[in-house]
């Protein structure tokens, strides 16, 4: 019997049950196979529309759905939180003190918010990141601004999806225009590097449109602390911005369990071969989606295709067919400007970001893409995908034998 | 205050998010005295290391490019601490 072992029930770790579910059907019946999947809590949120509770009002109960209904009914799956995984002898434990062995262990736990890293920011700032809760308390909190400075921007790298501290000030320009409140508030957007975007060609097109439309950006501004009562937020450079309210994305970290663990970095998030996903140094251990240590942006869609590449290994390792699939960092970023339009941050490892042009048929198309969202994660969609991002997002090929 | 440290940020093969996403967080993380050692292969880190430098006032103390890789020496001194 292979226990293939599931850790996280978000994007990647949904997926790749499911297509490994989906696929191997024969063997799980015949009791060679076994998938099971944890989860800590049962929930899984469409993060991405995470914005538009936030900016646009929309309902936080339409963002997520359970966990269970997602999963192919060949999974075992269990509501129970990671608190410990040991390679050594391939276990992993959880809260309720099981512990479970493992043939191939698939790591997908995600990141989280590390509220503690900076003085002060928790008390001032509310994040559009973590949760539909507080989603829904920035939606509520920009019904009351009337004036002052608005702060968005990055407080720390690495954080999930880059385009979402830009798409927050784009949207909430076009929330304070439409509301004519433009002329009393203002959009600070601060990140620690020189420009709004990591990829200088996108960064030049943001440029742009920011001026256009009023965003002053503060480049080199590393959060230091922020005084809650007094509004003001210090940057290890020496400045200082006052604020009316702070929306700022906060720093991340992978979940405790992988630091506890000692398996990742200082940060934990772990160290993985870019192309075959594997955990450094493992033959069975692979992580995938936020929680892994790669050269490509924390997203959604990487997260999908690397979920891709590690079913059809798995597969392929059980049914000794030899087909190899290698990760090409495929990102695929949808960037919402605001007034009906978007772009998107296309790139692999080996290729930098083209520059992009914000239009009406990005933004259809993003929508498109969320639409699809709770059956592109039951697998059934990859001939699809398949067609849409071709031999861009992975390398596939037939090992000789040695 | 711990001892001043060298603090290695390997960014060979790195375009997006790019190597200065990572200098800025070992920033995070160093202290007055630290040594940043940055290795980068993406050939507009230069020009971004040179800006990161004067911006924010910590001192470049080498930078030298050896088969098309970029060495970066920084010495963290503007902190405010
Ligand atoms: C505001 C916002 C907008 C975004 N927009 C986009 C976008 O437009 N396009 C895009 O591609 N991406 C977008 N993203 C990013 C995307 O949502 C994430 O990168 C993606 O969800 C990562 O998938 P994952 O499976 O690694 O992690 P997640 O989807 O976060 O899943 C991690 C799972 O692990 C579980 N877990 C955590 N710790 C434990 C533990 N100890 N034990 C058991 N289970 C655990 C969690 O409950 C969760 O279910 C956006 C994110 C945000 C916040």
């Amino acid at each position: 019997m292979r226990r293939i072992l599931v850790l996280g029930g978000g994007t990647a770790g949904t997926l790749v049950a499911n297509l490994l579910a989906r696929e191997l059907g024969a063997e799980i019946m015949k009791g060679d196979v076994e998938i099971t999947l944890l989860d800590e809590d049962g929930n899984h949120v469409f993060q991405p529309n995470l914005l538009y509770t936030s900016f646009k009002g929309m309902k936080p109960e339409k963002i997520v759905r359970p966990e269970k209904k997602l999963l192919h009914k060949r999974i075992n799956f269990s509501i129970d939180r990671v608190t410990k995984i040991n390679f050594t002898n391939n276990k992993v434990i959880t809260e309720s003190n099981k512990t479970y062995i493992y043939d191939d262990l698939i790591i997908a736990v995600g990141s989280k918010i590390a509220r503690d890293e900076i003085l002060g920011f928790d008390e001032a700032n509310l994040d559009f990141h973590s949760s539909q809760e507080n989603a829904l308390k920035v939606w509520e909190r920009i019904q009351e601004i009337r004036k002052g400075k608005v702060v968005v921007g990055v407080s720390a790298f690495p954080h999930k999806c880059p385009p979402a501290p830009v798409e927050a000030a784009f949207l909430l320009e076009e929330f304070f225009k439409k509301r004519k409140l433009k002329d009393n508030v203002e959009i600070h957007f601060i990140t620690p590097i020189s420009r709004p975007y990591p990829d200088p060609t996108i960064s030049n097109t943001i440029e742009r449109h920011f001026k256009e439309r009023g965003i002053i950006i503060h480049p080199f501004f590393n959060i230091d602390r922020v005084d809650s009562e007094k509004k003001i937020i210090y940057s290890l450079e020496g400045t200082d911005l006052e604020f009316e309210a702070m929306f700022v994305v906060p720093p991340h970290k992978a979940p405790q369990a992988i630091i506890d663990s000692k398996i990742g970095d200082e940060d934990g998030w772990i160290p993985t071969d870019k192309y075959t996903l594997l955990v450094n140094g493992q033959k069975n251990v692979y992580a995938i989606g936020d929680v892994a240590d790669l050269r490509t942006s924390k997203s959604g869609v990487t997260a999908h295709l690397e979920a891709v590449v590690v079913a059809r290994n798995i597969i392929a390792d059980i049914r000794q067919t030899g087909e190899r699939c290698k990760f090409t960092g495929r990102t695929h970023c949808p960037m919402d400007v605001g007034y009906g339009k978007a772009l998107f941050v296309i790139s692999t490892y080996d290729k930098a970001a083209k520059d992009a042009k914000p239009t009406r048929r990005n933004l259809l198309m993003k929508k498109a893409f969320a639409q699809m969202y709770w059956t592109a994660v039951g697998g059934s969609l990859e001939w699809l995908f398949d067609r849409y991002f071709g031999e861009d997002a992975r390398e596939c090929f037939i090992e000789e034998p040695i | 205050m711990t001892e001043p440290r060298t603090i290695l940020v390997d960014c060979r093969g790195m375009a997006c998010p790019g190597p200065i996403t990572e200098v800025a967080r070992a920033y995070r993380k160093a202290q007055n005295g630290d040594i940043l050692d940055i290795l980068a292969t993406d050939s507009a880190f230069t020009s971004d290391i040179n800006a990161w430098v004067r911006a924010t006032k910590n001192e470049l103390i080498g930078l030298e490019e050896n088969a098309g890789v970029i060495r970066a020496s920084v010495k963290i001194t503007a902190k405010k601490q």
